[in-house]
């Protein structure tokens, strides 16, 4: 275990923090929804999923286009999809049209999953497609911090600049939601229905327009974390299980329908994933037991304290 | 007036037309294979409606419990040498032993929280499987030894279908019993159905036993006789398959879950190629290039659809939710069995109403 | 100004709990609905406000029919409600809640700041408590930020649901004389449901007394109305 240094911990550290982030701005969406529809959609990986390939297919078809643009509009396709399902599906809900809506949400947002996912089989086959980083980096050798195309040493520790970059495009659209929620009428709007859907309705908000629109918001915000991280990982149809399955974790950690918590679960878990692989005795197992660390954690934190670390209703 | 049950003739003539399959098809080994597949697949989805319609637990593990059954099974046979027969019980008993924990695990959370922490148990047990290779195979798959010593699939066609009927059987006079009624009164209300004396903690647990047990079963059957298993068929949209055959079946009636399972099993069979017209032929081919980008393939005198047969079962399951609450098949079925019944209560009902007129003038 | 005609309501099409009242909230009138507990008293101003679709029956406001108006318009229309349990949106700022009142002209940036600087006003502790989040003021202080919140759009007529159920008497005092207040300086025409039979009397103008989802009586109260007559009759 000699490969176990300071450094080597800052790293994990680091990395765990940079995922996190990320993490969190995808939570950030499954939270909206939950907090003011009152469902988990079980469906929230595949508009990760398909925001990647829209950015893929967009700068395969246009080489020349500004990645920035790309995830903007991968936002947009992925918030129309949301808002036709929210519309087609979901709103009768409200309307008390269906039995045991509780049940009704969960089989239908699962079937909307694989229904996506085999879309997207359809459509691309199951082999992984890569999409080259955003941008080249300059080179820079400040001693502390050197730079190359791909890879950034910060302190000789090494980071990919495609996480960077993702990373720094999560940070900024989290930054825009908070802002949005809290400052513009609408955002307060969602936020007075997911507190007290009566009383909004009393103050003239109407309820099932902020349905579809959190809805909307929800999976745009998947939609781009996906765009994001499209450069990262290798983009396969399936993409969006472990995808969905981190959103789960995230806001149950941080307590389902809260913000702030979505935000600080996202951290945790990119941490707790990134010290599991990295300090699991077995190398060979660790990166395939990646995943499990956090669904480990998922388990236990609903089974002692569902309400998370800043729950507030269930 | 003497009434003919219609459902139960229905019931027999399916039955007969079951037993009877492999003289109907003898010389299509192919179709008897999709057929005892297409039981496997019932015993999942029969099971799943027993667990999520009856007794209201919306459990997404059921195929995790397919797996360690079948694993349990497979390794045993591997490593100790143990025959096919012994390690299906001990997987069975193993997939009953992980349901409890798992049913006493589940016992606080409700339907979201049951559904999230179902399926981040199925995900790890896939994943542990999938790491464990030394121990499992890993990714590989681990190899099965076949149940039989036979290539014909007749023996293993009424293996399947025998297990099926008698799980049937045995989950029929569950959901009919005093325990059937205590899990439907869980699952409308927890609270009142203790208040009133239900021991809610020992028939969930229950419930999550028996049909664990009955998909464990159906597991390793199956495994044993495809000889092989893969920790891919643990995944989550394996686990979609299975809700979509009960829904669409109908998650209130077992019948109508195992028959939508197998409706549904061999039209995707059907759906894998889609015969052409040989006047289209020409015109398909200048296009090859356009269908494969759409994921479609071009054989001989046929289209392979590839993923759309699933785009199609999933649409379906996304509808049926939507519009047709009790399932397509289930609704059919009530359908038939009151046709019976219903020509006896127009007559009744002429009868009182030609009753209530004379009343009436008298007043 | 508020007029009920023959409703019917229920949570089933085939259940009524509410079974052919009428009613007439006179203008700048306190009308006080009273009864015993399970009579439907809460269930007729839900229905009135559209929480719950009347299965029969006729709602107007002045000369428009309002029955099966959807809650979010009704605001529009001039109606608003308060209901039984504090409805406030308890994770906001007390700012942020009574502003959220102004849902309906939240382009009208002038108008917005005039209220709020009216709400303050009326209350001067919400001044100082504007920051402080909704949910963590007390009971009583919470019914302000309430009355607040729902004077933003100038309604013309507050449908009040048992506005002291769960206050001590002192604070139930105060929120009596707001009620007052209002009718008496702002002009309002309140329909106040009330479980607090003495006291509902005291502030209001006329009243119905409800049994078992029918109308029992009503009339106008003055100081010889006879709470056994009331009651008994």
């Amino acid at each position: 275990m000699d490969y176990i240094t300071g450094q080597f911990l800052v790293n994990l550290l680091m990395n765990g923090i940079l995922i996190g982030l990320i993490y969190g701005l995808m939570a950030l969406g499954l939270t909206l929804i939950f907090s003011v529809l009152g469902i988990v959609s079980f469906a929230h990986g595949e508009f990760y999923m398909i925001g990647g390939y829209v950015v893929y297919y967009l700068l395969q078809a246009f080489g020349n286009l500004e990645p920035m643009i790309a995830i903007l509009i991968a936002g947009a396709v992925t918030f129309v999809i949301g808002v036709i399902f929210e519309l087609l599906f979901l709103q009768p809900m409200g309307k008390g049209d269906i039995e045991r809506p509780g049940e009704y949400a969960i089989l239908l947002t699962f079937g909307l999953a694989f229904f996506l996912q085999h879309v997207m089989i359809g459509i691309v086959g199951p082999f992984p497609t890569k999409v080259d980083r955003f941008y080249d980096f300059a080179e820079i050798d400040w001693g502390w911090l050197r730079m190359k195309a791909a890879t950034v040493w910060f302190f000789d520790m090494p980071i990919s600049s495609s996480r960077l970059i993702a990373t720094g495009v999560a940070v900024v659209l989290t930054a825009l939601m908070i802002w949005f929620m809290s400052k513009t009428w609408t955002g307060r709007g969602l936020q007075a229905v997911s507190q007290d859907r009566q009383a909004a309705s009393v103050v003239g908000i109407n309820p099932s327009h902020m349905n579809t629109l959190a809805f909307g918001l929800g999976t745009m915000l998947a939609g781009m974390s996906g765009a994001a991280l499209v450069t990262v990982f290798a983009w396969v149809p399936w993409v969006g299980m472990p995808a969905s399955s981190k959103s789960f974790i995230i806001i149950v950690l941080g307590g389902m329908g809260s913000m702030p918590g979505a935000l600080l679960g996202g951290l945790v878990l990119g941490i707790v994933e990134s010290f599991g692989a990295g300090l699991y005795p077995d190398p060979s197992k660790a990166l395939a037991y990646k995943d499990a660390f956090g669904l480990l954690v998922f388990a236990l934190v609903l089974l002692v304290k569902p309400t998370g670390f800043f729950g507030r209703k269930l | 007036m003497k009434r003919i049950p219609i459902q139960g003739v229905l019931l027999v003539l399916l039955l007969i037309f079951a037993f009877a399959f492999p003289r109907i098809m003898q010389g299509q080994p192919y179709w008897l294979y999709v057929a005892l597949q297409s039981f496997f697949w019932a015993m999942m989805a029969a099971s799943w409606a027993l667990l999520a319609g009856y007794a209201g637990q919306f459990s997404f593990a059921h195929i995790a419990f397919m797996g360690i059954a079948s694993y349990t099974s497979g390794i045993l046979g591997r490593d100790l040498g143990w025959s096919p027969i012994s390690g299906i019980i001990l997987g069975t008993l193993m997939a009953g032993l992980v349901g409890v924990l798992v049913g006493y695990l589940c016992l606080r959370l409700r339907r979201t929280y049951l559904a999230l922490f179902t399926i981040a148990f199925s995900e790890i047990v896939r994943l542990i499987i999938n790491a464990e290779h030394e121990f499992t195979g890993g990714p590989m798959g681990l190899y099965m030894e076949p149940l039989l010593e036979t290539t014909s699939y007749v023996p293993t066609y009424y293996i399947m279908l025998v297990a099926l009927i008698v799980s049937l059987a045995i989950m029929y006079a569950i959901a009919n019993s005093r325990l059937g009624l205590f899990l439907r009164s869980i699952r409308e209300d927890e609270e009142a159905a203790a208040a009133m004396g239900v021991h809610v903690v020992r028939y969930k647990i229950l419930a999550f036993v028996i049909t664990s047990m009955i998909a464990g079963i159906a597991g390793a059957l199956d495994h044993h006789i495809i000889g092989f298993i893969a920790p891919n068929e643990l995944m989550i949209p394996r686990m979609s398959l299975v809700i979509a055959m009960a829904v669409i079946g109908g998650t209130e009636s077992l019948i109508s879950a195992s028959l939508g399972a197998i409706f549904i099993h061999f039209a995707m069979e059907w759906l894998q190629k889609i015969p052409v017209p040989a006047s289209w032929m020409p015109s398909l081919r200048e296009n090859t290039a356009t269908l494969q980008q759409f994921g479609l393939s071009l054989g001989e005198g046929y289209l392979q659809t590839n993923a759309w047969r699933m785009v199609l079962f999933g649409l379906m399951l996304m509808l049926t939710l939507r519009f047709w609450r009790n399932g397509l098949i289930q609704p059919l079925l009530e359908k038939i069995g009151r046709q019976g019944v219903a020509e006896e209560t127009v007559a009744k009902r002429k009868f009182s109403q030609e009753e209530n007129e004379i009343e009436g003038t008298e007043a | 100004m508020l007029e009920i005609k023959d409703l019917y309501v229920g949570y089933y099409s085939d259940l009524n709990i509410i079974q052919g009242v009428d009613l007439i909230a006179r203008e700048q009138q306190i009308t006080a609905i009273l009864g015993a507990n399970g009579v439907g008293k809460s269930t007729l101003l839900k229905s009135i406000y559209g929480f719950l679709k009347p299965n029969s029956g006729e709602i107007w406001m002045g000369d428009r029919r309002v029955d099966g108006t959807p809650t979010h318009e009704l605001i529009n229309l001039g109606i608003s409600y308060i209901p039984q349990h504090t409805g406030l949106f308890k994770w906001m700022s007390v700012e942020e809640n009574i502003e959220l009142g102004g849902w309906t002209f939240r382009k009208d940036k002038d108008r917005l700041k005039q209220k709020l600087e009216e709400s303050y006003e009326r209350f001067p502790v919400l001044k100082e408590k504007r920051k402080q989040a909704a949910g963590e003021l007390s009971g009583g202080q919470q019914r302000m930020v309430e009355i607040s919140r729902t004077l933003m759009t100038d309604p013309k007529v507050i449908l009040v649901d048992e506005p002291t159920a769960g206050l001590a008497k002192l604070l139930s005092q105060d929120v009596y004389d707001m009620l007052t207040d209002l009718r008496d300086n702002d002009g309002l025409t309140i329909v106040l449901v009330d479980q607090e039979i003495r006291s509902a009397l005291k502030v209001s103008d006329y009243v119905y007394v409800l049994d078992l989802g029918h109308n029992h009586f009503d009339g106008p109260v003055d100081e010889n109305i006879d709470l056994e007559e009331v009651f008994w009759a």
